[in-house]
């Protein structure tokens, strides 16, 4: 950009026969600086925030939300689907898993009884995860009860129990509590009360990333929800319930809370700021990897169907509407197939949606185009195909790419929508999303990943 | 081979033979761009962050004096004020060396972690190519079985047809003899359950299509009275044996299960009325069926050979 360095020719020096460009700007000077310094400062704020904490919480919510609708939706079945005298029998699992190394905790006993106390686990671990409540504990306890119930039993699920499988590994790396949660309100709580008891501690150097540590009161459900994680830990791990892989991960994340809790309570200055920032790092990596696992899903998606010949002569949506699986509504379904441009458009609309996804991911405007497109088309999936589950999983992983001030104004009114029916002022203090008040300056601005 | 409905999660992974490789192969470096943006710089900073003997706090972080708020995150404006973060020196500036070195290891981990992860979930999308057939072990050990990817959501092409599974029985009755059952068209049942339902359940949508898909998987020669000799032929087929019982129930028209026998009936979905020239609506075909030899029920579940996957 400043390169240029020589003047313009002077009149009388043309005496070279071919006057060699050298006054052309270098279009590559400055650009080792200007990378180091686009580098420096996105490894900067990798490492000091939580980058899309709106987006985070969203999906938290949404993946935690559509697993428990499903669990609910399927309580009356959940015998046949995962039980151990379900069709797929508890034999047939435990050999399917001794090939596989698949994680579930309910081939580690026969019993009936440990069946549905996980069943019932499941729903309360994603019911507290929903909401919010211990986030961290909530999502591990989400994980091991997803992998657990749909490796039990791999035969029962479909795409959308794919989705989910793979995000409830990938929430628990990331701080999606942050806001929009019980833990947030907490959090603000403490560190509301911490500030109004005594200003003579100064809690300015991490206002509330987590549990104000030196404000903080005995957190006494933290240690028992801790010690009944360590307990079913070892209790796991001496019955030879938990494999050596999934025992390393499990125990390390055990211990790491206690790390967490540790550095909070005794040494609140630089060791819990380390741990802050590895906790930043790790939600920064398992967010990229939750974007690019979603732009995978529909690139995948979208690639293969370019190969099909009834997408390429625009019928493809004809026949799932005559599939009896996923004619729910066979009238409506028989409706639009006979509608033969319509279809055309759609199957054509969908392919290329799913195709160009990915690469528009780095326009605002474009990307946030597509995702209208996208949602609408779930939310038809959802009804017509009767997939509504695979819809809201699919229609939460598109959340990961909304815009924060949308989300943050979506929040607001149904804030303040609640509020309304509760018949509350939304200026209380207890009211969830108006106060997004731990470290206020960072979420303030749009730290949207991909604009 | 490709199952009907919404992509799977099959425990045989099926490996996509596109031609598309070169134009996936750009949607990779797409994503690999991203990553190394966020994290992958992490490995080639790190090594000069820590710096642990030397003087104290000489962050590396010249650049960000020269930080001004250029709108770099083009046309990402809304909110208002603009949270301009400071290099990566700041971002540590004040630790240890300790805890520098730890901070700048954890961001080497971390940004490699990611970056195979991505790597292997991208492969493992990706049609059969040169690195897959390289590294068909470790990619295989990797993904399965927890991160497995089946997204060919009616694709390539949407299944074209309707299979229904049908069983019938033989029951032994409580005054001697045995009576052989009429065919009960399972699926069907299944499918009336579907109808004006918001919210289908697993047990009618995915148990039975997706217990024969896997069952036609790994026993392709069923209906001519072989023995299944693979442990996914057996399991399948057991796992087939089971629902029956489970629809059926040991006690079933009038008598005791003693043997089961199960086919399906496939029907081609008629083409779509504009696609013929006289603009009728083409009526769909008579199923054909496949019938599988007489199971006896109950019996002692023998699985061949204890195989691993990825092996």
């Amino acid at each position: 950009m400043s390169g240029d360095t020589t003047g313009p020719p002077v009149p009388g020096t043309e005496t070279r026969p071919v006057a060699r460009p050298e006054s052309v700007a270098n279009p590559f000077s400055g650009l080792l600086v200007a990378l180091e310094r686009t580098l420096s400062r996105a490894l900067a704020r990798t490492l000091t925030s939580v980058i899309n904490p709106y987006q985070s919480a969203v999906i938290r919510i949404g993946y935690a939300a559509t697993w428990l609708f499903f669990l609910l939706r399927e309580f009356p079945h959940r015998d046949e689907l995962y039980g151990p005298n379900a069709p797929w029998s508890w034999d047939l699992a435990h050999h399917l898993i001794i090939g596989n190394d698949a994680f579930t905790v309910l081939t580690w006993t026969r019993s009936g009884a440990w069946f549905q106390f996980v069943y019932v686990l499941a729903i309360l671990s994603a019911a507290s995860l929903l909401v919010g409540w211990r986030t961290r504990t909530s999502s591990v306890l989400f994980m091991v009860t997803v992998l657990s119930l749909q490796n039990r039993s791999v035969f029962e699920g479909d795409g959308g129990d794919n989705v989910i499988h793979l995000m409830a590994i990938y929430l628990v790396l990331t701080r999606c509590g942050q806001v929009w949660s019980l833990d947030s309100h907490r959090r603000a709580r403490l560190a509301a009360r911490a500030a109004a008891a005594d200003s003579r501690t100064d809690p300015g150097a991490d206002p509330g990333a987590a549990a104000g540590p030196a404000a903080a009161p005995r957190d006494v459900v933290g240690i028992v929800l801790w010690a009944i994680a360590g307990a079913a830990l070892v209790a796991s791990t001496v019955t030879g319930g938990l494999g050596w892989g999934w025992g390393l991960i499990l125990w390390g994340l055990w211990a790491v809370h206690a790390l967490w809790w540790l550095a909070g309570r005794y040494t609140p200055g630089e060791p819990r700021r380390v741990l802050d920032i590895f906790g930043n790092l790790i939600h920064n990596g398992a967010l990229l990897v939750i974007m690019v696992q979603v732009i995978l899903i529909y690139a995948t998606a979208g690639w293969y169907k370019i190969q099909g010949s009834r997408w390429q002569d625009g019928t493809a949506l004809y026949y799932p509407l005559h599939l009896d699986d996923f004619t729910p509504w066979p009238a409506l379904s028989h409706f639009m197939a006979s509608h033969g441009l319509m279809v055309m458009i759609i199957s054509y609309g969908t392919v290329i949606v799913q195709v160009a996804f990915p690469f528009t991911v780095f326009n605002r405007r474009l990307k946030n185009c597509l995702l209208v497109l996208m949602i609408i088309e779930h939310v038809s999936i959802a009804i017509v195909l009767g997939l509504p589950f695979f819809s809201l999983a699919m229609i939460t992983s598109d959340a990961v790419f909304l815009p924060t001030n949308f989300l943050r104004w979506l929040g607001d009114r149904i804030t303040r929508q609640i509020a309304a029916w509760r018949g509350t002022d939304p200026a209380g203090g207890a009211l969830p999303a108006r106060a997004p008040a731990p470290r206020p300056s960072p979420e303030a601005a749009p730290t949207n990943l991909v604009g | 081979m490709q199952p009907p409905g919404e992509p799977e999660e099959s425990a045989p992974r099926s490996v996509g033979d596109g031609q598309d490789g070169g134009a996936r192969d750009e949607t990779a470096n797409e994503s690999a761009g991203t990553d190394a943006d966020t994290a992958g710089n992490g490995g080639v900073d790190a090594p000069s962050a820590p710096d642990p003997g030397g003087g104290g706090g000489e962050a590396p972080d010249a650049p960000a004096a020269h930080e001004a708020p250029d709108a770099s995150g083009d046309g990402d404006v809304g909110d208002a004020p603009r949270f301009v973060p400071d290099g990566y020196g700041s971002a540590t500036s004040g630790l240890s060396p300790a805890s520098r070195t730890a901070v700048a290891l954890g961001v080497g981990v971390v940004a490699l972690a990611v970056a195979f992860h991505l790597l292997m979930v991208f492969l493992e999308v990706a049609p059969s190519n040169t690195l897959t057939k390289k590294e068909s072990k470790t990619l295989c050990r990797y993904i399965n079985p927890e991160f497995e990817q089946n997204w060919k959501l009616f694709a390539p092409d949407p299944l074209q047809q309707n299979i229904h599974v049908w069983a019938r029985a033989q029951v032994s009755q409580p005054g001697g003899g045995t009576k052989t059952t009429a065919w009960v068209d399972l699926t069907g049942r299944d499918i009336a359950k579907i109808r004006h339902d918001v919210a289908p359940s697993h047990v009618n949508q995915n148990e039975l299509r997706r217990a024969w898909g896997y069952f036609t998987d790994s026993n392709p020669q069923a209906s001519t009275n072989s023995v299944p000799t693979t442990m996914d032929g057996v399991l399948s087929q057991e796992y087939i044996e089971r629902i029956v019982e489970n629809r059926f129930g040991q006690h079933y028209a009038g008598g005791t299960l003693k043997q089961i026998q199960v086919r399906s009936g496939t029907t081609n979905v008629p083409l779509p009325n504009w696609t013929n020239a006289n603009n009728q609506p083409s009526t769909p075909s008579a199923p054909s069926f496949t019938t599988m030899p007489w199971w006896p029920v109950n019996q002692q579940l023998t699985v061949p050979q204890q195989y691993r996957s990825c092996s």
